[in-house]
């Protein structure tokens, strides 16, 4: 059943990611049949013209981790879905109370170890040499580190009166920001700078890697958290739920793509800036969680909203107009009037 | 928990990123010799005056690879479930959040240095690979502009 349900979603995604990679070099409207075939076919072209074994070894072994992750995935999200979806004990790969943290730090492993095996691969593109230097990493691990008091879904006996049920994105906003940037981030970033063209099978690989990214993401926007009541029962809520982060991931998606074009827009991006905005966000979520579970205590769940949120208008009144939100909307009304 | 478990956590979690820093120095040597050459593109680091000579970047790797452990000690502390400000675990992972603001700020990461637009548009090194020739044959007749 789970490897059925597995090879399923792998289906859906190299579909999606074969069509979304085919968008960066038609933009014509045909069907989606002719473009699936196209970006087959330039994708099979472009693989020919490998000649080194070493870039050869490193694109598949981006390639692995992607379907890696995806092997993963089910047992994952089945770990933040309503008791009733847990599958039987043999087919759980990591059983404690951490699981949920075990395997989000091995699906980001796995994403890093592709991004960088990747990048190691196209050494002329500044953007991507960025990826390789170990600070660069920094907000991801701190934005996992902020999420990892909120993980443990089944600890609620510890938490006394746990009625709630606030999902994780409610809870920990700026943490679960944070890693959504930092986890997107290479790809946004490689993308928006792509003055020269790149080899259609990086883009095809770069797509899928960013779906998986979403992907793992929307469990903790949308998933129970410590805080989640411990209830048997079935509800069609429930299921109403699972349907939401199916749609959730296509907002997610078209939000990312209009992301991609609204960076690519602009003339002067600065890299550097965006990665920095990432860190300030991580820095600030790992110091609410601190404070949330270390000096005011774990009790309540609206008092981490009420932490969270103030923390991020904090980090909004202060971060935000160093940002130099101003020269961006200056840029996109600029470059909107020519094309 | 315990203070000798949780510290022995510490140094389990200090080792391990010393040895995965150390798999990185030897294993990707080319990748760190070749830092210096694209940090001037990129505008890192630089004031007013425009000199981007000392952009310190393997330095700024050093501090990323120091901040990881604090990162990873208020990891695990946040298992250790205590409440109390009084406890000797509660203050070595303050101590700990304190080290990595500490460290950001004194790296200038967490700084926003003030960006003249003209020295963005330094042109992008040259894409030369079969690979490419071939991708941009198949993109020629499309301005990658219009395609944005």
């Amino acid at each position: 059943m789970i490897y059925l349900m597995t090879l399923f979603f792998l289906f859906l995604l190299l579909i999606l990611s074969f069509l979304l990679a085919e968008i960066t070099y038609s933009p014509v409207n045909r069907s989606a049949k002719t473009r699936l075939l196209d970006s087959l076919r330039r994708i099979s072209l472009a693989q020919q013209h490998l000649h080194d074994v070493r870039q050869y070894g490193l694109l598949f072994f981006s390639l692995v981790c992607c379907v890696l992750s995806v092997g993963v995935y089910i047992p994952y999200i089945t770990l933040f879905l309503p008791p009733f979806f847990q599958q039987s004990e043999a087919a759980v790969l990591v059983k404690s109370h951490n699981a949920p943290l075990v395997y989000l730090g091995l699906l980001i492993l796995l994403q890093v170890a592709g991004e960088i095996s990747q990048a190691l691969t196209e050494r002329q593109n500044s953007s991507a040499m960025m990826v390789l230097n170990s600070y660069f990493w920094l907000p991801l691990l701190m934005a996992w580190s902020s999420l990892a008091p909120y993980l443990p879904v089944d600890l609620s006996h510890i938490i006394k009166d746990s009625g709630s049920s606030i999902w994780l994105g409610m809870l920990q906003p700026a943490g679960c920001l944070a890693l959504a940037l930092a986890l997107i981030g290479p790809y946004l970033i490689i993308n928006a700078r792509a003055l020269f063209p790149v080899s259609p099978i990086h883009t095809w690989i770069r797509e899928l890697r960013m779906i998986v990214g979403l992907s793992i993401i929307i469990p903790l926007i949308y998933g129970r958290s410590c805080f989640s009541p411990v209830n048997e029962h079935f509800s069609p809520a429930e299921i109403a739920g699972i349907a939401a982060q199916v749609i959730l991931l296509l907002v997610l998606m078209v939000i990312v793509l209009r992301l991609k074009k609204f960076l690519r827009r602009q003339r002067n991006l600065n890299t550097e800036r965006l990665w920095k905005i990432t860190l300030w966000l991580s820095m600030i979520s790992v110091t609410s969680s601190f404070v949330a579970f270390h000096v005011l205590g774990t009790s309540d769940p609206l008092m981490h909203v009420l932490l969270n949120f103030s923390l991020l208008a904090i980090w909004i009144g202060f971060i935000a107009p160093k940002g130099n939100l101003k020269q961006t909307k200056n840029f996109k009304s600029n470059s909107s009037i020519p094309s | 928990m315990e203070w000798f478990a949780f510290l022995i956590y510490i140094l389990i979690a200090a080792l391990c990123t010393l040895v995965v820093w150390f798999t990185i120095k030897v294993g990707f040597r080319v990748s760190t010799l070749s830092e210096p050459v694209l940090a001037e593109p990129e505008n890192f680091l630089t004031t007013d005056t425009g000199s981007s000579d000392q952009t310190p970047h393997l330095y700024w790797n050093f501090t990323a690879t120091l901040i990881v452990i604090p990162t990873l000690i208020l990891t695990l502390g946040f298992f250790a479930e205590i409440t109390s400000l009084i406890n000797p675990v509660t203050g070595t992972l303050a101590v700990a959040l304190a080290l990595i603001w500490g460290m950001a700020f004194w790296s200038g990461m967490l700084a926003f240095p003030k960006q003249s637009p003209l020295e963005n548009q330094i042109p992008l090194p040259e894409f030369s690979e079969p690979t490419a020739k071939e991708s941009s044959e198949v993109q020629h007749t499309i301005d990658p502009k219009e395609t944005s």
